[in-house]
Order: C-alpha cells, then structure tokens, then sequence
C-alpha cells in the first residue's frame, strides 16, 4: 500500500516536473529547480499535521540530496501520505521513534 | 569542612564495628565538641580525625601556614596535631559530566529531581558560565496557568546533579552544599505548542575556573576548540555525556524540524541537527546538555538535548552561544 501510495506520489511529482518543462517549451534538464530548503520548508508544514510524522530533516540518501521524514512507527496508513519524491528530491521515511528531551 | 566530615566516617567505617578502638571514639568525639570553634580561629581550614606517630588517634588540625596562635595540645585528653596544609582549593569539575539544578522538579504530583550533562565553559571575555540545557538547568515543566519553566535565575546549580548522589535519594544537604559549581544565570524558555520556532534549549550558570575546568574526563575527546564549525550531512562528531560517556556518530540530517516530548508535552524545534550512533546509541537519559564536537579537531557543532531509541537531536551551537554572545571557553 504504502509503495503504491509514493509511486503515485513519484508519478504526480514527474508528471508536474514534465508539464511544468513542456509549458515553457524547454527540457527537465534545464529547469531552474526549487532548492531543498525551500522544497522542504513547503513539504513539513503539510507533513508535520499528520500524526505520526516527528519530523524532516535535509539529508544524503546514497550520496544525494534528500528530504528525510522521521516517524513515530511506519504504518501503511502513514506511509500513504507520504511523498516518494518531491521537485525530484527523494523522500526517505525513517522510523525513529518520538523524540524526548534527554534528561533523567 | 565537609572533606573533613567524609573523612570521620570513612575512618570510623574502616575501624567498623564490633571492635571500635576506644581511642578512635574519644578523638571523633573530641573533635565534634571542638572542631566548630577550631574552624572559627583566624588561620585553620580544617579539623580531621588521624593517627599519630605512635599508632594512637589524634585529633588534627589543618592550617594555612605555620606558627596559628593559642591551638590547644590536647582535647578533652586526645592529643593534637597540628598540620600545615596550605588553602585547600576544591578541583575544579571536568565537562562532559553530571550536573543538574538544586531545586526539583514537580511532576503529576510529585517531586523528582533531574540530571543531565555539562556542555562546557563558556565565557563574555569578562566572566565565565557552565552550559546546558534549559531543561537541566531551570528544568521545564508547566503549571495550569501556562508557566514552563520552574526554576529560577539564582537557583544553585551542582555538579553532580542530585540524581547521582548517593546518602540518600536526591542527596543529602551536605552533599547539595559540596556540589555547588555556581548560579542558574539565564535560560532561553520553551515555548510550548505543536506550531512553535523554537531553535535552543540552553541555559547558562555563572561559574568560576576553580569550580569548573575546560576538559572531559580521562578517557573523553578532552577539550573543546573555542572555534565553531556549522553542522555539516556526513560529519564524523562526538560527544562525552553523564550517562553514555563517549560516544561517536555522524550527522545524518540537518535544518531538521521535530517535535520534542518534554513531561509537560510536545513541542516544535527548527534549525536542528539530526545525528546517528556509530555502532551503538548516540545518547541516552541524562546526556542532555552534552557538547558535540566534530571526531577531529573537536570543533564544536550541536548542543545535545533531545533524542529517540535510534537518533539524537542537537541544537546548532552558534545558534545557543549567539543568545548571549559568548563563546567556548576551550582550545585556541
């Protein structure tokens, strides 16, 4: 469920990347690309209203720039909220538990 | 003087029952009935329980220099000797170590005292302050009307926080007395809500160098630089902390927003760090407030304060040390 839900997601995010190309009558390649940050900063107010979600984070997945997405637990339900890509930076979803201060 | 009253009980402890020489009685007595009026005299720092050249107990007396005036020979028939120590200076504590506020902390009713980590020295050029958390520091906890922070600028803080102490839970108040490295100084309040912007938890204790050094324990990364360095995707850094000591990882996300889980609820950090263990947990209860510092150079990068089962969560240290312009009392 949840992998149909982000390739949905990777589909909608691709289609809009190439419609958006096309619009402006040049190739993907030669778009001027969001950066991560502004990318992400959208992308956590919409995320952070789900419950479950923790938090999101810039990060490197193999290397590359992506946008990390801490959850409490990875459920189906959650996952399917959850974006595969977006402005063509790959999302990763880890599970990290909830996040507490740290004194005893 | 209560090095002193350590040392009593440690002697008598060691002579132990059942076979307590009466000799050693009578100079813990002798010493109990004179030893606040010894202390008053202009030149002795302290009074202790000993043995003489001859095997026997004797009362001792601890002075500055030679020659103090009108010391006794004997009390109450125990002799006395008198020997020249110098000041005594208390050590100062290392970083990277136990540390909490006096005061406690209320909780669903109850009263819990709190522990958590040293960050380190930090100085305005002019005065010097021991860093960490908000949290460990002033603590946090809310009253219905809205207050998240209990404790208040002037409240004792000690090293070792009152959870490490062991005469009894919380501590005794002469272990309390013993443990004071300064002053809750200034914090930075939590603001509480899912929507909230928050970037630092730190607070700030006014200290002295004789009362707080600027090395971890044998065995940690040692001293910080006084030169900070943005947190950085796949920066190899470490930390020493009250509860897991030494520890290495990497940073694995950074301009993190997260809620954290206080006892009073949840609340929304931005700007964070996101660091990850290297073969084990990056942090644990209690490591809160711990500096973290790139593996070489030990430049500083995050002031540790929050954390789940598989990540820790930092606050970018230029952000915390920019609250009060100060900066890393450490290596040049």
């Amino acid at each position: 469920m949840g992998v149909t839900g982000g390739l949905l997601w990777a589909f909608v995010a691709a289609v809009t990347l190439a419609g958006q190309g096309a619009a402006e009558g040049q190739g993907a390649t030669s778009m001027a690309r969001r950066t991560i940050e502004e990318t992400l900063k959208d992308l956590t107010d919409r995320l952070m209203s789900i419950p479950g979600v923790e938090g999101t984070a810039e990060g490197l997945c193999d290397g590359q720039a992506c946008i990390k997405v801490f959850v409490a637990k990875k459920t189906p339900a959650l996952l399917r909220q959850i974006p595969a890509a977006v402005d063509g930076y790959p999302v990763a979803v880890e599970q990290t538990d909830e996040f507490r201060a740290l004194d005893r | 003087m209560l090095l002193f009253a350590f040392l009593v009980v440690g002697l008598a402890s060691a002579g132990g029952p059942p076979s307590v020489p009466p000799g050693l009685q009578r100079a813990i007595a002798a010493q109990e009935a004179h030893g606040d009026a010894l202390l008053a005299k202009p030149g002795v720092i302290g009074t202790a329980v000993g043995l003489g050249a001859d095997g026997r107990h004797v009362v001792k007396i601890y002075t500055e220099s030679a020659g103090v005036p009108g010391l006794p020979g004997r009390l109450d028939g125990v002799p006395v000797e008198v020997e020249v120590t110098g000041e005594l200076v208390a050590q100062a504590a290392p970083i990277g170590v136990s540390t909490g506020s006096e005061r406690l902390i209320r909780y669903r009713g109850a009263l819990y005292c709190t522990v958590g980590t040293i960050a380190a020295r930090v100085t305005d050029g002019a005065s010097v302050y021991a860093l960490s958390n908000a949290h460990v520091y002033a603590l946090e906890g809310s009253t219905p009307s809205g207050t998240v922070i209990e404790g208040l600028n002037g409240d004792r803080i000690l090293q070792p926080g009152r959870v490490d102490m062991t005469a009894q839970a919380c501590g005794s108040s002469q272990e309390i007395n013993a443990a004071v490295i300064g002053r809750l100084w200034d914090y930075v309040p939590l603001v509480f809500s899912t929507k909230a912007n928050n970037t630092v938890d730190a607070a700030l204790a006014t200290t002295s160098v004789a009362q707080l050094g600027t090395a971890t324990p044998a065995g940690g990364y040692g001293i910080p630089s006084s030169t900070t360095v943005l947190p950085a995707l796949g920066q190899l850094v470490q930390k020493h902390g009250r509860t897991t000591g030494l520890t290495i990882g990497t940073v694995t996300g950074v301009n993190a927003t997260v809620m954290i889980r206080y006892d009073k609820g949840q609340t929304r950090f931005v700007k964070q760090v996101v660091i990850q263990g290297s073969g084990g947990p990056f942090s644990d209860e209690g490591d809160s407030g711990s500096l973290i510092v790139t593996r070489n150079g030990n430049y500083p990068v995050a002031l540790l304060f929050a954390g789940s089962s598989s990540s820790t969560i930092g606050n970018p240290i230029d952000l915390v040390l920019g609250v009060w312009g100060v900066t890393i009392d450490g290596a040049p």
